[in-house]
């Protein structure tokens, strides 16, 4: 339907909004693309009326991908030694610098990456090739007063876990 | 007829020529449950709102013998007893509600010289109802406006658009946003203009604290006192007060002659109250934990970013700070909400301000 406001075109909103040359029309529903399973993961969640609903979803939804994501042989540190070369995993590498620097700012990232080195989710070679990257992503947005909290962390696990299950392929 | 507000938009230029041609004029219109808002340029820079209840009233010239039709408070206010609220549940229910609506919709834009050559961009609420949708096209195809462009996004992101900027920084922008509606509680997370997980709720309404307001003013003057919802609604509009409010006084004639004077000191303030909770409820229990389940990245994002209030029960004064600090306690994490400086008016502003951008670029 022409005016049903769920199937707007993203393309042309998003050159309008950035004053660059609009593209063919094209309808998407905004719905298609998520990035995570529509698995209802509140519904397999335990119950428990002390969390708030949201944090518990947030968990089980982390927990679910990076089950889905276990191959089901012994991981071994670090999960990620280097990154995978591949057009998906460039696509998830500047998602996760992206998401990363828009939470805390580059210097926290830098941190950040640090830390996953030495507590072994990332090898040396991929630590310093996302720093590489990082040098290449600059965000006005980003939010440099505030840190990177432990769920900022497990969304990074699951990228980790997102980018060694490519590195398997 | 209507309430017309200059605004002062310093990014709203008007009659800019495209290869010699005069560009259409870019107007935002938001056909809202209980009010009509369209955002024109003024040819100085700034906008000029049209404000309206959108209601309209018919009657029959005493001389002519020919129907008139009068809108918005004029029609509310002469004629109580036959007027008619034509988008009552947020889209046109049948053809007669599309009908009326058309009828309202034209009246509004003859009466305020709203132009034909122009780009619409109509802030439309995301309700799952075809046949609504469907009602509601035929009004905007049937209306003169719109002949160079016609769009329509989701109202909740054309209401987010004032509040995080000048001009389209929100379609750049990661965020979570409410609108506190008449008729519908709406939530939306949007990545780069992208709705994600989209949620409407009509149990918790600006209409339904209408409904309760009027039945604790009987409570509260034990039984003495009935009032309609739109008198309801009035007292929430000039009463309700998070941050300063005060107990108010009103007369009712009796209907065997005589005046009631009588004082609202709870009724007005308990309903709003209420209506908080039950929207803090929502946003933390139903639709947040979607969004942790399908955008977990989005999910984490949006919360550390400012949570757009937009609507109008986002106009009661303090009601942002409330809204905040209970969603805060629910989540057990801080949270920052926002409104725009005008939450009635900024779903029409903020398209006005995408159709600014799409005929700056040449879309129509």
């Amino acid at each position: 339907m022409a005016i049903d406001p769920r199937n707007y075109d993203v393309a042309e909103l998003r050159a309008a909004g950035s004053g660059e040359p609009l593209p063919s029309r094209r309808v998407t529903d905004a719905a298609d693309e998520v990035d995570g399973s529509t698995t209802d993961a509140t519904a397999a969640a335990e119950p428990d009326p002390d969390r708030p609903a949201a944090a518990v979803a947030f968990e089980t939804s982390i927990a679910r991908d990076l089950a889905a994501l276990d191959h089901g042989t012994d991981a071994e540190r670090p999960y990620l030694p280097a990154l995978p070369a591949s057009l998906p995993a460039e696509a998830l590498i500047f998602e996760w610098l992206e998401f990363l620097t828009l939470q805390a700012g580059h210097e926290s990232v830098c941190d950040a990456l640090d830390f996953y080195r030495r507590v072994g989710w990332i090898g040396s070679d991929a630590a310093d090739a996302l720093e590489l990257y990082l040098s290449g992503i600059g965000d006005p947005r980003a939010d440099e007063a505030t840190g990177l909290d432990p769920d900022d962390h497990r969304v990074s696990l699951h990228y980790v876990a997102r980018l060694a299950s490519l590195s398997r392929r | 007829m209507s309430e017309e507000d200059e605004e002062s938009e310093a990014d709203a230029e008007s009659g800019e020529s495209q290869g010699g041609d005069t560009a259409p004029t870019p107007i935002g219109v938001k056909l809202g449950s209980t009010r009509t808002v369209i955002a024109i340029p003024d040819g100085d820079g700034g906008l000029r709102t049209v404000k309206t209840l959108t209601c309209l009233a018919t009657y029959e010239d005493v001389i002519t013998g020919e129907e008139r039709v009068l809108y918005g408070e004029e029609a509310a206010t002469e004629y109580p007893d036959r007027v008619q609220y034509t988008l009552r549940s947020g889209l046109p229910e049948d053809e007669e509600g599309a009908d009326l609506t058309a009828t309202f919709f034209e009246e509004v834009i003859e009466t305020n010289d709203v132009p034909e050559d122009s780009a619409v961009v109509y802030a439309i609420p995301t309700i799952d109802n075809e046949r609504g949708l469907e009602n509601l096209q035929s009004v905007i195809e049937g209306s003169s406006i719109g002949e160079a462009l016609i769009r329509s996004y989701p109202e909740s992101l054309c209401g987010s658009v004032p509040a995080l900027g000048d001009g389209l920084e929100a379609v750049d922008d990661i965020f979570v946003t409410v609108n506190l509606g008449s008729t519908n509680l709406e939530a939306s997370a949007y990545r780069r203009g992208e709705q994600l997980v989209p949620f409407t709720t009509g149990a918790v309404t600006g209409n339904e604290v209408d409904r309760m307001i009027a039945n604790y003013v009987e409570e509260e003057t034990q039984g003495r006192v009935n009032i309609d919802n739109t008198t309801a609604r009035e007292y929430k509009e000039a009463h309700a007060d998070f941050v300063d409010f005060e107990p108010f006084t009103d007369v009712i004639q009796q209907p065997g002659g005589g005046s009631h004077e009588f004082t609202i000191e709870r009724s007005v303030m308990d309903a709003v109250d209420e209506y908080v909770d039950d929207a803090v409820e929502e946003v933390a229990n139903a639709f947040l934990p979607e969004l942790a389940n399908d955008h977990i990245k989005v999910y984490q994002l949006a919360l550390d970013r400012p949570i757009v209030l937009t609507g109008g029960m986002a106009c009661i004064p303090g009601i942002v700070d409330e809204f905040e600090e209970r969603l805060s306690e629910a989540l057990q994490r801080d949270v920052e909400a926002v409104a725009p400086g005008e939450p009635a008016l900024s779903a029409a502003v903020g398209a006005q301000r995408i159709a600014q951008r799409l005929v700056d670029a040449g879309a129509y």
